[in-house]
């Protein structure tokens, strides 16, 4: 009963500490804490989440019937461009970082992240990058209105010759640099940081996604900045790379946008496949089915991933199509492999359908429609047919929002608890789930069939009536998922002071992270238990029937250490 | 009053179905939404599209099935804190169930593969050639010899809003091979007719060319908003500015007759343009 009382806040150590306001302020400020970041670079993300929804929402009610007359074409290509832009870079990459800088250094039983002074230097870019960014909307001309893969000629000095452009490429390069520094800390830790006796193979999937997530985004993130400081260098300074009026060439511009740009979805997507590979075993109370072959699968995604770019590129005419189909179409043996195993996990389990686990499920379900859309799309043939239509749309969203912002929501509601000390409403989580898949679903299954019908992207208006009632079930989509965002805020700022107490372990979970406190203190561990499998936790409270597994091991560890 | 266990779960049951129809329901929907093909290429694309959308819908009924039946079927009872089996994996299942996807992404790279060498092949002479010129922002298409459709200018008004476009008509003949060379003197445009299944983009600096031969006429097309009736649709899909929304074309695809009989008239119509000032420069107006 005692203990129930205490207020998790203070209930480290069982001395209550109080700060003075502007102690807390400046140690919020100068923190290197990996615990204190990951909840800054949540809270940067939310913020940005609601400035990007905000966009999606202006998009959406444009959008609602055919020849609205809400925004003109060019403050919608803004907020079209900026919605992007937003979502991308400020929203799920500092989200990513988020769970990442959480969750990497507990599981690994680490103290912190192993550089994190860059830690601190990573995050504070972000609202940096991102408020140079968004400054577009106050400089002459208006933010950048040329959509979020800058494109030239359209992005060049002659046919966007405001400022928007300018600072929407300097923010982007100092993202840019974020990311990679986060990235280069990442992997480091992962390789350096593993408490002793988890090998690579038993480390939890997420860090495997972390860490294959972070490779990919040091290979392919300085390649975009390059092609940024090219492109803004062309604008400035006149270089005429990607100017074909003096022999420069554009379509380099897109090899070098998109050499990024489809890593960037695994980067995005591979994390969360990683919290979700955590969920389904944690309340399926089983292990991951087949976790070599998972750990496989998503080192095959990554590699396959850096070659499979110009399929957003099929209609160029400037590319081997049935190359890059080949890649594109290979991509989905992988996926499908990770697919089969999360559903083999929960076969035989004896599955908690708690929130978390909800969000999971509804992960797997939509991520499989945004992934059999995207075969259609990779196969090169069809392609030419829904290609720059709103089929596109409807696609990336099902696997940018409808599947990678439900496992940011799974994330939300399985580890707020051990960020807070508090249990986020598991009722109102439902009702916030039910209203997001059904919102999703509207949302962007409307725009995929639009699509099939014709409809282009990135039209600020049309001109077919025919299209009406689709496009209206898709804004109203859009903002039942803006109704489903605002009860999950509403959730967390409610349940941050008045959830039930967590307690440490309260889904019963196998990895390290939940063998501390919630909070966990800044040095995050009192004392590790041994690890002798990818669940140490599980081992601990189930001796018997980890055993087998761990004598095992240990036999194996023994033999390969002498 | 409470439901006993059978009750609910055929409730759930109920549920589950009514979810799983209407997914059905929209991904028929989805299906039955491709343009009906107006060329040679399309028909091929639409059949291998069938043939894929089919295995599609095998492919997610079945995994959805497994992905909400599993944690439904195997739910955790009130009370029951047992653990299930701990099964680690199992090498022949994870096998299998990696070489049935290669199967299947290596049969439809196959399909996939004709397909795109069908489009894009092209005839060395073909029967027609049209340029088409798309620019910032009206597309217009040059016959030769002097006869052009020459796009109007998309426009706003005083508050700053697109005026309503008025699509320029594409007139091609039915049943040959046409030649569509696409030039771009600014940005990036793409060129884009729905009952094709295809489009291309039209790259400054880059000569992009493609190949099509119409199968039908578009006389039974029923007007949609700006697009007036007898013509498919045509619009730009690559975002090209401000005013990329209203650079939109119709395309007539007539019989071979017609097709030469409006040809001459623009053809009579050009010379007399021609020869009756010769400062003036080849604009007509567009035929509409």
């Amino acid at each position: 009963m005692a203990t129930t009382e205490v207020r998790p806040e203070v209930a480290v150590g069982g001395v209550e500490v109080r700060q003075p306001y502007r102690a807390t302020v400046l140690d919020w400020l100068t923190t290197t804490d990996h615990k204190k970041i990951a909840i800054m670079y949540f809270v940067t993300s939310v913020v940005f989440l609601c400035v990007g929804g905000t966009f999606a929402g202006l998009v959406r009610t444009q959008l609602m019937q055919s020849g609205e007359r809400f925004m003109d074409g060019d403050t919608y290509n803004q907020v079209m461009t900026m919605h992007a832009l937003v979502m991308v870079f400020l929203f799920l990459m500092p989200m990513i970082a988020a769970i990442g800088n959480y969750v990497v250094p507990l599981q690994l039983g680490a103290t912190d992240m192993a550089f994190p002074k860059v830690n601190a230097l990573s995050f504070w870019l972000v609202p940096l990058g991102g408020i140079l960014m968004l400054s577009g909307f106050l400089v002459k001309g208006g933010a950048a209105s040329v959509g979020w893969y800058i494109n030239p000629p359209l992005s060049n000095s002659q046919f966007a010759p405001g400022n928007g452009v300018n600072v929407a490429l300097a923010g982007l390069a100092i993202l840019g640099a974020s990311t990679t520094l986060g990235s280069i800390n990442f992997i480091v830790t992962i390789l350096k940081l593993r408490a002793p006796g988890m090998t690579m193979m038993r480390m939890p999937l997420f860090c495997w996604n972390m860490f294959v997530t972070s490779l990919l985004a040091v290979f392919s993130l300085p390649v975009l900045t390059a092609g940024f400081a090219m492109l803004w260098i062309d604008r400035n300074l006149g270089a005429n790379f990607f100017n074909p009026q003096a022999g420069g060439d554009p379509i380099l511009y897109q090899h070098i946008f998109w050499f990024f740009g489809h890593p960037e979805v695994y980067i995005l997507l591979l994390p969360i496949m990683g919290v979700v590979s955590e969920l389904i075993p944690v309340f399926s109370r089983k292990p991951a089915f087949g976790y070599k072959a998972f750990v496989f699968a998503t080192l095959a995604i990554g590699a396959l991933g850096t070659m499979v770019w110009a399929h957003h590129m099929f209609t160029t005419g400037a590319i081997n199509v049935s190359f890059f189909a080949a890649t594109s179409l290979l991509i989905a043996v992988p996926t499908g492999v990770k697919m089969f195993s999360w559903t083999a996990t929960m076969w035989r389990g004896k599955v908690k359908w708690t929130t978390a686990m909800l969000f999971a499920i509804g992960f797997l379900s939509q991520f499989l429609i945004g992934g059999i859309t995207g075969v259609f799309l990779g196969s090169g043939s069809i392609d030419f047919s829904v290609h720059d239509t709103y089929y596109v749309v409807g696609h990336f969203h099902y696997v940018l929002v409808a599947a990678a912002l439900f496992g940011v929501m799974g994330a939300s509601y399985y580890w707020f608890p051990k960020m807070t000390g508090r249990l986020l409403n598991e009722k109102v989580g439902k009702v916030q789930w039910v209203i997001m898949f059904v919102g999703t679903n509207m949302t962007f299954m409307a725009q995929q069939i639009l699509g099939i019908k014709g409809m282009p992207r990135r039209i600020e208006t049309y001109y077919v009536p025919a299209w009406n009632t689709l496009n209206l079930v898709s804004t109203i989509g859009a903002y039942l998922i803006g109704l489903g965002l605002l009860m999950w805020i509403i959730n967390m700022l409610v349940a941050r002071k008045r959830g039930p107490i967590a307690g440490d372990d309260p889904w019963d979970a196998n990895t390290l992270e939940w063998a501390t406190t919630s909070p966990p203190p800044y040095y995050n561990f009192d004392a590790l238990p041994p690890i002798r499998s990818e669940r140490p936790l599980f081992d601990l409270k189930h001796p018997a029937e980890g055993a087998e597994d761990a004598a095992e091991s240990a036999e194996r560890e023994h033999a390969g250490a002498h | 009053m409470r439901r006993t266990a059978s009750e609910r779960l055929a409730a759930r049951r109920k549920f589950g179905m009514l979810v799983g129809t209407i997914g059905v329901a929209l991904l028929l929907a989805s299906c039955t939404g491709q343009p009906e093909p107006a060329t040679q290429q399309g028909e091929g694309m639409h059949r291998l599209y069938l043939v894929m959308w089919i295995i599609a819908l095998v492919l997610f009924v079945g995994v959805e099935i497994a992905i909400w039946g599993f944690p439904l079927a195997f739910r955790r009872r009130r009370g029951d804190n047992e653990l299930p089996a701990q099964s680690h994996g199992n090498n022949v299942l994870e096998f299998v169930w990696t070489a049935i996807p290669a199967v299947i992404v290596i049969t439809l790279f196959a399909l996939s593969w004709q397909q795109i060498n069908k489009v894009q092949a092209k005839e060395p002479v073909p029967d027609r050639e049209i340029k088409v010129i798309g620019k910032q922002w009206a597309w217009s298409f040059d016959y030769g010899n002097g006869v052009t459709v020459v796009g109007e200018n998309a426009t706003k008004n005083s508050a700053g809003f697109a005026n309503e476009p008025v699509p320029p008509r594409l007139v091609v003949p039915v049943g040959q091979n046409i030649e569509f060379k696409l030039q771009s003197d600014d940005v990036i445009h793409s060129f884009y007719i729905p009952a094709t299944l295809y489009k291309l983009d039209v790259v400054p600096g880059q000569q992009n060319a493609f190949q099509v031969t119409f199968t039908k006429t578009s006389e039974d097309q029923p007007a949609h908003g700006v697009y007036s009736a007898g013509a498919f649709q045509g619009a730009c899909a690559e975002l090209c500015g401000t005013q990329h929304a209203q650079m939109l074309f119709e395309v007539e695809v007539v019989s071979p007759e017609q097709f030469d009989t409006w040809l001459r008239g623009k053809q009579a119509e050009a010379n007399r343009s021609a020869g009756g000032a010769a400062t003036a420069t080849t604009t007509t107006a567009a035929s509409q």
